[in-house]
């Protein structure tokens, strides 16, 4: 990974992540944005840069981006989505608290890239820096942008930060997502196409708009090009963002924060929505959203979570099944009654309690709940599930059978499922060549 | 033309009569919510899985043809283009 002179220019470089960089300093940083006559050239570098979003599904930024362009007649929307309510998850609520300059850069380019006239960002409200500094930056910033730009509090909630959930919230005030079609690109904000983009993604814009796709590609390992914001937790140490060149491999990361591949018995990848794979299986993989895609494995937004070797996998995963049931937005029948049932099951399990059907239950509702909602939280949940089948059979087994939990004792030190970590104090490592 | 059976989930509450209608087409698991043939539908029985469509209380069924719209019972519905 990683050390040699760190680039000025990578996301987290700059001075101190704990207060806003201010916009002099920035501008003196980074230089200028490109302008609205720029946008062609901006979306060509996009396309040649291979970004792919960060908020989780990982499609192509630039494609996006044309497609919403060829729509828009400019009256197009740019949501930044920065409501992160994934607990286990700190890379956008430090990014918009530490550079809040950047991710509007991201969304002014944007916005002139689509043909939009309105930006509306879209802060988690328990993410209170980055509130704070986006409040002030938005103001500072909104006598030289074009378009209309203001900052929506996104209400507390996993769902809340989905696509249509957010479209929602913004046009009546309900973050509970919507049927699809019509898409958010098709109708969305004030029923005007709209382009949702999380704001790391934005935020790597703004970069490869001004440096250009040759730069953004120095960096990466083989054939995975860039960097991206990852959570590192569960090494004993709380957790922590780091920006890592795409292609360092798990080891690399945990090792640097003294975790070893025998004191570690699995890992969860892409936060909860994610899966869990063996340690010694993933050690030397490399983060990488196409090689994990490849193994069945999700980059998601950039989560890796260390499973202690004396902690129990069952009960990290009841702990995180039954937050995802809670957070189900409460519309749809499967994934209500199916990640509840699964909840349920997989805690009993983990308790040494379990009914005699309960791991048939479990097996069957990981089957059916997939697909079965208006939005992708159930398949994301049932994903997990399904990993944890196979990566903590044994364990199960072991549960089931003789009722009891050899590492009950051990905290997971995944954080607590029910707390969004807003407040973990996060330490920096700029891991970029 | 080859049609598909879509659910809105928001909107099916769950009283599993479309699954009791044309049982060996629509299942239902233990809440009675539809569980839907992945693939294209059997256009012989076209007829019946109308009259399930028509029978749902929540109007949640729709019936999708990829290359045309999305069709409600009895009307067809504005032409949604790339619709699935
Ligand atoms: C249940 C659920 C929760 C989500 N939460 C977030 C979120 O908090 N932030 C985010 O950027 N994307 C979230 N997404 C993904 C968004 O729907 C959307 O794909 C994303 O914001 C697009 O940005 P990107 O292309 O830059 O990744 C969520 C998706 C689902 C299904
Ligand atoms: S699938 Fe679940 S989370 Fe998504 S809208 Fe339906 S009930 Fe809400
Ligand atoms: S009849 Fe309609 S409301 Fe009832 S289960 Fe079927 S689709 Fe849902």
């Amino acid at each position: 990974m990683l050390n040699t002179t760190p680039d000025a220019r990578r996301l987290l470089a700059g001075p101190s992540l704990d207060g806003p960089e201010p916009l002099a300093h920035h501008l003196a940083r980074l230089g200028p944005l490109p302008t609205a006559r720029d946008a062609q050239r901006t979306m060509s570098e996009l396309d040649a840069s291979g970004l792919l979003g960060r908020g989780g599904a990982g499609f192509p930024v630039g494609r996006k981006w044309r497609a919403m362009a060829e729509r828009s007649r400019g009256h197009a929307v740019v949501l930044a989505n920065g409501a992160e309510g994934e607990p286990a998850s700190l890379k956008d609520r430090v990014l918009m608290a530490a550079r809040p300059h950047l991710v509007i850069d991201g969304a002014v380019l944007a916005a002139d890239a689509v043909g939009a006239n309105d930006i509306v960002f879209y802060v988690g409200r328990e993410h209170e820096a980055a509130v704070a500094a986006l409040g002030v930056a938005i103001e500072q910033r909104r006598p030289g942008v074009r378009q209309r730009i203001r900052m929506i509090e996104a209400p507390i909630g996993y769902v809340a930060g989905e696509a249509s959930g957010a479209v929602h919230f913004v046009n009546a005030g309900d973050p509970r997502p919507t049927t699809t079609p019509p898409r958010m690109s098709e109708r969305g904000v004030n029923g005007r196409p709209t382009l949702v983009q999380n704001v790391e993604s934005l935020a790597h814009a703004a970069l490869i708009a001004r440096f250009g796709a040759g730069w953004y590609r120095e960096a990466g390992r083989g054939t995975a090009r860039g960097t991206a914001l990852i959570t590192l937790s569960g090494t004993g140490r709380p957790a922590e963002l780091l920006e890592i060149e795409l292609g360092t491999t798990i080891g690399e990361v945990a090792a640097g924060a003294g975790a070893s591949p025998a004191g570690t018995s699995a890992v969860l990848l892409g936060g909860y929505f994610g899966t869990w794979a063996p340690a010694a299986d993933v050690w030397s993989l490399p983060l990488d959203p196409a090689a994990m895609r490849e193994k069945g494995l999700t980059f998601g937004c950039g989560m890796v979570g260390l499973l202690p070797a004396h902690a129990c996998g069952v009960d990290a995963t009841a702990r995180i099944m039954s937050f995802m049931a809670r957070e189900s937005a409460g519309q749809c029948g499967p994934c209500v009654f199916g990640l509840r049932a699964l909840a349920d099951a997989t805690r009993r399990v983990a308790d040494g309690r379990s009914k005699p059907d309960d791991m048939d239950g479990i097996a069957r509702w990981t089957q059916i709940v997939a697909g079965r909602g208006a939005c992708h939280h159930p398949d994301g949940a049932v994903a997990l599930m399904a990993s944890a089948l196979r990566v903590f059979e044994e364990d199960m087994d072991h549960h089931v059978r003789s009722g009891r939990c050899l590492a009950m004792s051990t905290p997971t030190g995944l954080p607590a499922a029910n707390t969004a970590s807003a407040s973990a104090p996060t330490n920096r490592r700029m891991e970029v060549a | 033309m080859e049609a598909r059976l879509k659910v809105d989930w928001i909107k099916c509450d769950g009283y599993g009569l479309c699954g009791d209608f044309v049982p060996d087409i629509i299942g239902l698991d233990e809440w009675r919510y539809p569980i839907l043939p992945e693939g294209p539908l059997d256009g012989g029985r076209m007829h019946e899985i109308q009259r399930a469509m028509d029978c749902c209380p929540m109007r949640a069924l729709t019936l999708v043809r990829p290359d045309v719209a999305a069709a409600r019972p009895g009307r067809l519905r504005r032409l949604l283009p790339g619709a699935r």
